[in-house]
């Protein structure tokens, strides 16, 4: 019912949990996608962490604000991969040296292809919310249809990285190509 | 805070949200976002989720949500069906076509208190104010959940609202979705087969279209014949919705054809004095309807809604009718407000033809209603206590009264995050229906042998029951109170509470007695008997029955593991008559206590195992003894493609009378033991 949404919003932006205006800072929308986000991982395998140690965590990196907390509030005291998850909040400026196994790039950040040029060289598994993410080198793209979140990746992207995407996970996904590949 | 989408929308947000999923009360905190299973995040929607973190626990009403995984889960296929997963229904099936489901200790084929709505299009036929079950049968992977609400919803959604709301809410198309092929045998045995195709338009929406096909084989009569209620139906329907900026606009039609079989009870001269036929009622109809929701600034909506229905059928009764709706509806709020407006205008038009049981007098042909209602939601302190006042104005040209006044006070206290305490007063009205005002109904019971202590006349004694036009609206007051409470991560309990107070309850009027055919009185001309071949004690219908009705729910959910859930609810419903007792009429039975437990296990990934064990207590008004139900169903995801579903319904019993109908008109027949297949291709 298209209805139901016009009044979530409502509900959202009435319940006055933020000063208005803000409203997206503590959207379900947001929660909502980190969820898949670490539901994701999940369905992913890093090369490297056949072999990690004990001492080393699953480190998250999460680009926008909003999300970041959420993550914080949500995320800190979960496991990927047996590893604990660090949080770490990613300044779209401040990318070098950062180590990401995953980078949630939340769409309102701005211009992210530079933040994911930044990270690919290591194997990170990028996740955003933002238009056409997965066509221009990102791996996994959030997408709205309608009223629910849909996924859409580029297996070329993950492969690039380094990462297997089980079939488990792209059997609920749409699959889609990139433009890098085709140039390729 | 209660966000109820109106007459027109008609869908209860805040119910969703409460129990958005049935068994995910109790996932319902936020951070349990991050608890689902990919499988559950793609399915959930994210208004649900929205509405979820806020409203949680928020209603004051007695609500309940029968999702889409309910459905899959028992291998549920019917809509009735489907109803019985509800607290506080009362959902039995008289034959295979025919079916009795009310609310809160009003029940019976023609249950007239219970407002249903397709997507907030209603459903009811306004000859009886009830449902004809039989041509509600939306494919059932339509449908993706079924909001009830136990208790009025007057103040919202208007007269008939009065011991119960259902709304059943279809999967809006999303332009992401598979085609299907469904097909092999339904709970009860019988063939069907279904297709659904779907695209996407760009980005902003999708389509989705279905035709499906269904049989349904004869039950046996309580006498082991075969009571010819076999059926058929053949149904297409067409979804699309479109989001655009602001706009969202969606579109839907269905139409259906088919036969509905039964045996008919005539009156015959002869002993013993009644004949059965087989009589199939043609059936065909459809509506259409657009829906156009424009969000402002600020959260604000506005909502305008227009439907058609097309209905007809024919013997026993031939009846056609045809019902345009227009709503409008327009929300805001400010300063820890809420408020929603909102307009409604019915039209009605009828045509009935003639039977030797009923007969509606033609002077009604078409009747209309205007309605308004405004409500609002007020915040007294923050996050803990808040107020709703509303009230909807009715006009309705049959009703004698001038407008219909259904106000409706409540309160909601949170002296916790977990737990949600609320209570409410309403009013609420059914108004006349066209049959109560110029309906004439022979032998609603069956007649009197020549010799029967109660018949003093040496021919058969037969009841005729007339329409009164002066029939008024009958009013109910209703109080409730509940609680809910998420007892532990797992564990949540919901309690409701009522007392309904009755007035102007249906009730007949004796008028006298007359020789058939002469119309002469046996009382003042005794000899008119030699010439007749009955004798028709004839009534008239008026409003001086009163009752009370007192019950309550409590219904459990319990999340034993990723894998394991268990929901239980046990109901109680108890009718008090006060004054007019003995003119009580076409009181139909409910039974005073049910209890349900359900329980879902997927032992491995894709398999999935469904039980449904149900009591039903004795229910005296129709002699029905008490029964114990079980059904059994086994779903296999086998791949991303096929999926197979078996199982047993009714598996204690070779066959069960669960129902008689009020009306003694029809025969009605014993569902037997069953078992099924069916497979889903998605493509």
């Amino acid at each position: 019912m298209c209805a139901n949404r016009v009044i979530g919003v409502l509900l959202g932006v009435l319940i006055g949990m933020l000063p208005a205006g803000a409203a997206r800072a503590n959207s379900p929308e947001d929660a909502l996608k980190l969820a898949f986000t670490y539901n994701i991982a999940r369905f992913v395998t890093w090369p490297e962490h056949a072999d990690s140690g004990d001492a080393r965590a699953f480190h998250m990196c999460v680009l926008g604000q909003a999300p970041y907390r959420i993550a914080i509030d949500n995320l800190g005291n979960r496991r990927v991969d047996n590893l604990p998850i660090e949080v770490i909040n990613l300044e779209a400026d401040q990318t070098e040296g950062v180590h990401c196994d995953l980078a949630y790039l939340s769409a309102d950040a701005g211009d992210l292809s530079v933040v994911v040029e930044a990270l690919l060289p290591t194997p990170v598994l990028t996740v955003s919310d933002a238009p056409g993410f997965a066509n221009t080198g990102g791996i996994i793209e959030l997408t709205r249809r309608n009223d629910r979140i849909a996924m859409r990746i580029n297996v070329a992207a993950s492969r690039r990285a380094g990462l297997t995407i089980s079939s488990q996970l792209l059997s609920l996904a749409t699959v889609v190509s990139d433009e890098l590949e085709a140039g390729s | 805070m209660l966000r109820i989408e109106r007459p027109g929308g008609a869908v209860s947000a805040a119910i969703a949200a409460v129990l958005c999923a049935s068994w995910s009360s109790a996932q319902a905190q936020n951070d349990d976002l991050f608890d689902l299973s990919l499988e559950e995040l793609v399915n959930l929607s994210v208004t649900s989720v929205s509405r979820r973190e806020e409203a949680l626990s928020n209603t004051t009403s007695a609500a309940f949500v029968i999702t889409r995984e309910d459905i899959e889960r028992q291998g549920i296929r019917s809509i009735p069906d489907a109803l019985r997963l509800a607290p506080g229904l009362s959902v039995h099936q008289i034959d295979a076509n025919k079916w009795s489901i009310g609310a809160r200790g009003q029940t019976g084929r023609f249950a007239n208190k219970l407002l249903v709505l397709m997507d907030g299009r209603i459903l009811y036929t306004p000859t009886f104010s009830g449902v004809f079950w039989d041509v509600q049968t939306t494919l059932i992977e339509e449908i993706e959940r079924i909001e009830v609400i136990r208790g009025p919803g007057a103040a919202v959604w208007g007269s008939n609202a009065v011991n119960g709301v259902i709304n059943i809410i279809t999967r809006r198309p999303d332009g992401a979705e598979r085609g299907a092929v469904i097909g092999g045998t339904d709970p009860e045995g019988s063939p069907f087969g279904a297709m659904q195709l779907s695209g996407a338009f760009d980005q902003s929406g999708g389509w989705r279209a279905f035709a499906k096909y269904q049989e349904g084989k004869a039950n046996k009569a309580e006498s082991g014949a075969s009571a010819e209620d076999d059926w058929n139906l053949l149904r297409a329907g067409y979804r699309a919705a479109v989001d655009r900026d602001n706009n969202q606009f969606a579109f839907s039609a269905e139409a259906y054809a088919g036969e509905m079989g039964q045996n008919f009870v005539q009156f015959s001269a002869a002993p013993p004095f009644q004949t059965l036929s087989d009589v199939d009622s043609e059936v065909s109809g459809g509506f259409v309807t657009g829906e156009w929701t424009h969000r402002h600034q600020r959260g604000a909506s506005s909502k305008a809604q227009f439907s058609v229905d097309f209905a007809d059928r024919t013997g026993p009764i031939d009846l056609a009718q045809t019902s345009l709706t227009i709503d409008g509806q327009h929300q805001w709020s400010r300063d820890r407000q809420d408020w929603i407006v909102g307009a409604q205008v019915r039209l009605n038009d009828y045509d009935s033809g003639t039977s030797p049981a009923y007969n509606l007098l033609d002077d009604i042909d078409d009747d209309h209603i205007f309605a308004g209602f405004i409500q609002g939601e007020f915040e007294l302190a923050p996050n803990a206590l808040s107020l709703t006042l509303g009230t909807k104005l009715e006009h309705n040209s049959l009703s004698p009264k001038n407008i219909e006044v259904m106000p409706t006070a409540s309160l909601l206290w949170k002296p916790g995050p977990s737990t949600s305490v609320w209570t409410s007063v309403s009013r609420a009205v059914r108004t006349p229906a066209v049959g109560d005002l110029s309906a004439s109904v022979l032998d609603a019971q069956p007649a009197l042998p020549p010799g029967d202590p109660s018949n003093p006349f040496p021919l058969p004694l037969r009841s005729r029951v007339n329409g009164n036009p002066e029939f008024g609206p009958e009013t109910l007051y209703a109080y409730e109170a509940g609680i809910r409470s998420q007892v532990s991560e797992r564990v949540s309990l919901d309690f409701a509470g009522f007392v309904f107070d009755y007035s102007g309850l249906r009730s007949i009027t004796t008028t006298g007695v007359f020789c058939n055919p002469s119309g002469a009185s046996p009382l003042v001309d005794p000899l008119c008997v030699l010439g007749s071949d009955s004798v028709f004690a004839d009534a008239i219908l008026n409003n001086a029955l009163e009752s009370r009705i007192t019950g309550g729910e409590l219904s459990m959910n319990w999340i034993l593991s990723d894998r394991a859930r268990v929901a239980a609810f046990v109901a109680y419903a108890r009718e008090d008559f006060g004054a007019g007792s003995d003119d009580a009429f076409n009181v139909a039975g409910y039974p005073e206590l049910q209890a349900t437990l359900r329980a879902d296990w997927m032992p491995v990934t894709g398999f999935s195992v469904g039980v449904l064990v149900r009591y039903v207590d004795d229910i005296e008004a129709v002699s029905i003894p008490s029964l114990t139900q079980a059904n059994l169903n086994l779903r296999w995801q086998i791949n991303r493609d096929w999926a197979l579903n078996a199982g047993i319904r009714n598996l204690l019993e070779d066959r069960t009378l669960e129902y008689r109908s009020e009306l003694s008109d029809i025969v009605s027949t014993e569902i037997e033991r069953s078992a099924y297949v069916n497979v889903h291709f998605g493509f």
